[in-house]
């Protein structure tokens, strides 16, 4: 499995970052939505771990875009603070799920898993 | 422990949003129409020819039996008549309403594409205004105002249009085997912290053995904050009408609401959904919240997603005393 991790706070990054390898997971960290785009524009990921509030180009329009080019990658919303409409607008443009911050990173793994079992059945349905 | 909420909101009429055809009872009238076709008249066809061979006094006993037998058996025929003209309205309405919400969808998503073409050429023409004020040098802060203000609604637009075709979009669901409650809470979480701003108590009543469904987890989480969403905007309803004694409750549950089938509900303490709006709440468009508010989308599209899950919806509301929504959801991924 691939994962893109992609938020702005470099602490949380590099943490997150240990903690997956630490898994065997593949992982790649971007520090913005438009430096994720870059990066997904070269390689392929199965799913992203995308902050909802990042400076630039937010959570939601990264997601929009993400959506636009890579339908199948799934994305998981990480919100340090639980706004009900950008949830709602999250989950209508197609993210797997939205996870308010601090997340168990057991639960967060669990999620990862589950999102990547739906990448391969969506693959699987498309093939 | 669960079901609670629904049951306690109970009204004589909830409006089925489905046209999954429900467990109707007209197959048992059958066996019972032969004691009435067959066995009471050749019960009062005997009592006559009896009564033709006796005593008067036994004659009249008998005329009066074959009185009361026969009356009783007009009774309970037209009982059961009455009984399959009842379901046979029910399962008309549910089609009705059923074939309605589906021609609305089509409708608005014929229209969608057709606005969305001007909105582009808006945007474009708005762009391009921009760019040949700015190389003229004449840009000033009112007329940029204006035109963010062009591309601000032409935004708005465009997002009721992509809202609008994913109402409408058939897209085969992906399903995954995950408990409901697990499917539901990240989303009442989410909910959980914004209601407690609002005053707004959010209780959760899962069922501790929840099955393991196979459901379009993502699509789910969907139907449920679209539901979360609504109860939260219902409460504010009343908080602005009740002034400062208000504050809500929304109860999420998770039940087995039949033998095949597991729910979800949505439950809140809101101004309810008057009688007249309960069969118009999944309508496209249909919204009681003021201009601005809603684009009326969020049921509807909740609705759309329920069915094509294999699903149906449900609402019961008692104006003034809130609304319950609730999701039955097929339990064909149960695990033993």
């Amino acid at each position: 499995m691939k994962l893109l991790l992609i938020d702005d706070e470099r602490d949380f990054i590099e943490t997150m970052e240990k903690r997956f390898k630490f898994r065997k997971i593949d992982v790649t960290a971007a520090g913005s939505g438009a430096q994720a785009l870059e990066i997904l524009g070269r390689e392929e990921f199965d799913v992203a771990i995308l902050d909802v509030r990042m400076p630039g180009m937010d959570g939601l329009d990264t997601l929009k875009e993400i959506k636009k080019r890579h339908p199948l990658m799934e994305v998981i919303m990480l919100t340090g603070h639980g706004s009900v409409e950008s949830g709602a607008r999250g989950m209508s443009l197609g993210a797997y799920d939205y996870v308010l911050k601090p997340v168990d990173f057991s639960v967060l793994l669990d999620k990862v898993e589950m999102a990547y079992e739906r990448k391969l059945l969506n693959v699987a349905k498309n093939a | 422990m669960s079901g609670n909420s629904s049951t306690s909101r109970k009204t004589p009429d909830p409006v089925p949003a489905s046209g999954t055809s429900p467990p109707l009872g007209d197959k048992r009238a059958v066996p019972g129409l032969a004691l009435y076709t067959v066995l009471v008249p050749v019960l009062a066809g005997a009592a006559v020819l009896t009564a033709a061979a006796c005593a008067p006094a036994m004659g009249v006993f008998l005329a009066v039996l074959t009185l009361a037998l026969t009356a009783w058996s007009a009774r309970r025929l037209a009982g059961l008549a009455g009984r399959a003209e009842g379901e046979r309205c029910l399962l008309t309405a549910k089609l009705m309403q059923s074939q309605k919400l589906a021609a609305v969808g089509e409708l608005s998503s014929g229209i969608a594409h057709e606005i969305n073409n001007p909105l582009a050429i808006i945007s474009q023409e708005a762009e391009l205004c921009g760019a040949l004020v700015e190389a003229k040098g004449a840009m000033d802060p009112e007329l940029a105002d204006c035109l963010a203000e062009i591309a601000r609604q032409v935004a708005r637009g465009r997002d009721i249009t992509r809202r609008l075709l994913d109402f409408s979009r058939k897209m085969e669901p992906v399903t995954q085997l995950e408990s409901l409650d697990r499917a539901v809470e990240d989303m009442v979480v989410l909910v959980e912290k914004e209601a407690r701003l609002r005053n707004v108590n959010v209780i959760r009543r899962y069922d501790p053995d929840a099955p393991r469904l196979l459901i379009d987890v993502p699509l789910l989480r969907q139907a449920v904050i679209n539901l979360l969403t609504n109860a939260l905007d219902a409460l504010e309803e009343k908080d602005q009408a009740g002034g400062e004694e208000a504050h809500g409750t929304i109860v999420v549950s998770t039940w087995r609401s039949g033998p095949g089938e597991a729910a979800i509900t949505v439950a809140d303490d809101g101004p309810g959904v008057a009688r007249e709006n309960l069969a118009r709440v999944f309508h496209p468009f249909f919204t009681t919240k003021p201009p601005g508010k809603g684009t009326g989308l969020g049921l509807s599209i909740t609705h759309n997603i329920v069915e094509r899950m294999g699903g149906r919806m449900e609402v019961v509301s008692e104006p003034g005393q809130g609304a319950a929504f609730t999701i039955h959801l097929p339990l064909k991924g149960e695990t033993p």
